[in-house]
């Protein structure tokens, strides 16, 4: 018969030994650049990685609706100030989570942007619990997520240290000239009716908003505008939340003619997603609530920052408003 | 809730062990019923009221086969030989009725629920045929999770108590825990009452070496699902789904990956469940006893989903054959027949039932009694040819058992499965025709290399599944040949031990087909 | 006993069943085996064996397949 004790000191020392294992598997099969070819899942949200360490000053986290209606080559322009979009599709609050985690590794942010429509991804409760461990797991032991690569990886590789190279000219944006108008009615009618943050979306984005504290960075909650995705239940759920945790929320579904917002011609895919005029005229309004709250560098006459200007001119090319 | 997602083994399955363990013995039994019950209604929802309908419909019947048998014990002393038998024989009249409409009731969920849309088709087909232009409803049921387990298991509790094997429980929570217990329910192993009900209603404590083996056993599992039989299915549901494109020898290909994915799959749950169990100190039957060492068609299925066989030989055959009809058959063949034929013709009445039975329990469709009639059809021929092929043997002098004979007839028994899988795989009975006619027509040994690579599987996922394979074959030759793997391995020095099991743990996180660019694939056993 | 013996024989021929311990266990008898083996026990000694007999306990050998057909005799 064994003692407890040494039972209990072989269980702590085999899981230690498997989490070992785990970690050095996750360090190296992670991709080493974060390119398509590198491996790496969704190279566009993952750039900031390749920008020079500590350039990035407003981070955007958050799912299609981000990537598709925030332009930073608009803010570049118009401001100076230097932006990334992380966003990922249906990322919930769990991944958003995570994703910081990555910027905080790298980059500085002064202001950090949630978009908030990731707060009602749809899942049952139960998916929704999976999707925080395996995000989770996902993000703090990259072999969950990268265990695949071990088909493609060179020996030589394996213990290399990550260099990233991706360069994504538009900073996460992405770009649409589509158009495609919404021509329905309106979905913003006032009610005081609320719409239920799920338990488990709450808890991720309380760490969210506390991690941004610590680090005395300025945490917003922005809903882009959708037609199809948002509503006033939404809105008044968001905002009450908000409030009591003290962050400002800047809805823009509300009061759209502030920025001259049209559902006829700004969205690629008839009221779901803005295209690159749509994410333009929000970006520019952003932008001026972003001078007048933060104290932001202007960044444009810098010379460390002269790629930006060519940047901006492979946008525009790009880009047809 | 998959076995094999996160949701069970590390939240649920966790949560529950950790609650399981915390509980006073005598509250233990709750736990696991109200976990079962939990993980029934994450999956089915509101058709949980099949499973307690079945439940109370078992329950009450016992009840009152209970009462029968007492008032019969007190009303039968002091009586006449002659009265004792009369009264006897009324009893047994009122049991039946209550078994008759018991399985009625079960088996009437069953079949509504599962084969009404076959029933239905079936119906309209031959209308047709008639020349009438029916307009049946399409209906088509969601199936309640694990119903056509769960059903076998009450159907053989009531039979046994009416049988007079044990007597009927009086706890209801008891018969509801058999019936419902989470490792078993989407599955297997069907269950019997008198081997399990008291060991998940007792409850046990924790126990360290018991909770290491649950926990290898699970590994164990995961390993043949997610890094064999998850591959596999790469190129499987390919190749079966546009079998056109393909050649014969890419084909063969997919009935022999087929055949080693249904297995690692179903041994693999088997493997998930039974350590599941284990870690609350509950022994379930096994399922499968290296299924691919048969000599025989019929050896096969002795050592495949062992406990659904079990549960036709005990209820299906047995009771066909020795019911009075059947004795009365067999009787006028041995006067009438030779010897041998004899004693196989009534054999081959019972089995035909219990064959049936094994093909429409695994679907509502021709294909599946097909499927049943297949296995079926060669086991007649074995039977009826075993005077012939004895002699044989006999007059050419070749001993039967020797080492390269056995290997044929191992040879010949798993390519005679592997038709079968095929058959249980395909879409319809005429796509396997198909894909069977294809494997002799346009066999191309040339461009087989090739051609295998252009469905989705690349030369690494061969490389893992034949890696795997081969680590699965010789486990199973090591039991065959009596060795206890788990045994000696425990013997071992820590070193290796911890070698064996963090390699085995680490080869499923890294090699498992997961993640992005695979979909989890349901349990395929999961769906009868 | 002999006339157990005896019909054992004839039904499965060319095993000692006064030596064999494991009908069973060593796949000696298997299911059709069994039934056969019930017809004909049934007859000889007028017995009714039911379901509930077949179990590996009552089949084990020779001698416990014996000791069954007493007890059901007795009935």
């Amino acid at each position: 018969m064994k003692s407890g004790l040494k039972k209990l000191i072989r269980v702590f020392g085999f899981t230690a030994l498997l989490i070992a294992l785990v970690i050095s598997s996750s360090y190296m099969l992670a991709p080493k650049d974060n390119t398509k070819e590198g491996g790496i899942v969704n190279p566009s949200a993952n750039g900031f990685f390749s920008e020079p360490k500590g350039t990035i000053d407003i981070s955007v986290i958050g799912n299609s609706d981000a990537y598709s209606g925030f332009s930073p080559m608009e803010l570049w322009n118009g401001y100076g100030y230097t932006a990334y979009v992380s966003g990922e599709g249906s990322q919930t609050v769990a991944q958003a989570y995570s994703m910081l985690s990555k910027v905080l590794k790298v980059q500085t942010p002064k202001v950090v942007i949630l978009e908030t429509d990731g707060f009602f991804t749809k899942s049952k409760v139960v998916e929704n619990a999976a999707k925080i461990v395996n995000a989770s797991l996902g993000s703090s032991f990259s072999v969950f997520q990268y265990h695949d690569r071990w088909k493609k990886v060179k020996i030589g590789e394996l213990f290399k240290k990550p260099h990233y190279t991706g360069h994504c000219a538009p900073k996460g944006q992405w770009l649409s000239n589509d158009v495609k108008g919404y021509n329905g009615k309106e979905y913003m009618k006032k009610t005081d009716k609320s719409a239920e943050i799920p338990l488990g979306t709450k808890h991720s984005a309380e760490a969210f908003v506390k991690t941004c504290r610590d680090k005395n960075i300025g945490v917003l909650f922005l809903e882009l505008p959708s037609q199809s995705s948002w509503n006033y239940k939404k809105h008044n759920a968001v905002k009450k939340y908000a409030d009591e945790l003290g962050v400002t929320f800047i809805d823009m579904n509300i009061d759209r003619e502030r920025f001259d917002f049209n559902w006829k011609t700004d969205t690629r895919d008839g009221g779901n997603h803005l295209n690159s005029k749509g994410a333009r005229k929000c970006t520019l309004f952003l932008g001026k609530y972003l001078e007048e709250k933060y104290n932001l560098t202007d960044h444009r006459k810098d010379k460390k920052y002269s790629r930006w200007n060519e940047d901006f001119k492979d946008y525009s090319k790009n880009a047809k408003i | 809730m998959s076995y094999t997602s996160y949701n069970y083994l590390l939240l649920f399955l966790g949560s529950v062990l950790i609650i399981y363990t915390a509980m006073p013995q005598k509250l233990k039994w709750l736990v696991l019923l109200i976990s079962s019950y939990v993980f029934y209604l994450i999956s089915s929802g509101r058709l949980v009221v099949f499973l307690v309908l079945t439940t109370a419909a078992v329950y009450f019947a016992g009840i009152f086969l209970n009462k029968i048998n007492d008032s019969f014990a007190i009303a039968k002393k002091g009586l006449e030989k002659a009265d004792k038998k009369l009264l006897k024989a009324n009893i047994a009249w009122q049991k039946r009725a209550v078994v008759a409409v018991t399985l009625f009731i079960i088996f009437g969920f069953l079949l509504v629920l599962k084969y009404s849309g076959f029933f239905i088709s079936s119906a309209q087909t031959v209308l047709k045929l008639l020349h009438l232009k029916p307009k049946l409803p399409f209906v088509k049921f969601i199936l309640p999770l694990g119903i056509s387990y769960y059903t076998l298991q009450a159907a053989g509790y009531i039979i046994d108590v009416y049988r007079g094997k044990y007597r009927a429980s009086e706890n209801f929570a008891k018969v509801a825990l058999f019936l419902s217990f989470f490792p078993q329910i989407v599955e297997g192993p069907i269950g019997r009452f008198d081997l399990l009900a008291d060991q998940l209603y007792c409850g046990h404590s924790f126990d360290y070496d018991r909770f290491t083996q649950g926990i290898q056993r699970i590994v164990w599992g995961l390993f043949k699902k997610m890094v064999i039989a998850d591959r596999a299915n790469i190129l499987v549901s390919e190749v079966f789904g546009n079998y056109n494109k393909y050649s014969g020898g890419v084909i063969l290909l997919a009935g022999i990956l087929y055949t080693v994915q249904i297995y690692a799959e179903f041994s693999g749950c088997m493997d998930i469940v039974i350590g599941s169990a284990q870690l609350f100190g509950v022994e379930m039957s096994e399922n499968f006893e290296q299924p691919f060492f048969s000599k025989s068609v019929n050896e096969f299925w002795r050592r495949w989903h062992i406990t659904l066989g079990a549960w036709l030989r005990d209820y299906v055959f047995y009771s066909v054959s020795l019911s009075k009809p059947f004795m009365k058959l067999s009787r006028y063949t041995k006067e009438h027949m030779s010897e041998q034929l004899g004693a196989l013709v009534p054999a081959s009445f019972a089995l035909f039932f219990t064959w049936f039975g094994i093909g429409f329990w695994h679907g509502a469709g021709v294909k599946y009694i097909i499927y049943g009639l297949y296995y079926y059809a060669i086991m007649m021929v074995g039977m009826y040819s075993e005077p012939l092929v004895a002699k044989a043997f006999q007059t050419l002098k070749i001993n039967r058992n020797s080492l390269l004979t056995e290997s044929l007839r191992i040879i010949r028994t798993t390519a005679l499965v592997v038709v079968g899988m095929m058959l249980f795989r395909a879409e319809t009975v005429k796509i396997w025709a198909g894909m069977m006619v294809k494997i002799f027509i346009s066999f191309s040994a040339a461009t087989l290399l090739k051609d295998s690579l252009s469905c989705g599987m690349d030369k690494h996922d061969f490389l893992i599944v034949a890696l795997g394979v081969a680590v699965i074959f010789a486990v199973s030759l090591l039991k065959e040949k009596g060795v206890k793997i788990r045994e000696s391995l425990a013997k071992q020095k820590l070193p290796v031990r911890w070698a064996v099991y963090a390699c085995l743990a680490l080869s499923v996180i890294i090699f498992g087909a997961y993640g992005i660019g695979y979909d989890a694939v349901d349990f395929i056993y999961g769906q009868f | 006993m002999e006339q157990l013996i005896k019909i054992l024989e004839e039904i499965k021929p060319g095993v000692d069943y006064k030596t064999e311990t494991d009908l069973i266990g060593n796949k000696i008898l298997d299911s059709l085996k069994i039934v056969q083996l019930v017809g004909e026990l049934n007859d000889e000694f007028d017995i009714e064996i039911t379901p509930i007999d077949i179990v590996p306990e009552n089949f084990k050998n020779a001698e416990t397949i014996y000791a069954m057909i007493k007890r059901l005799e007795d009935e």
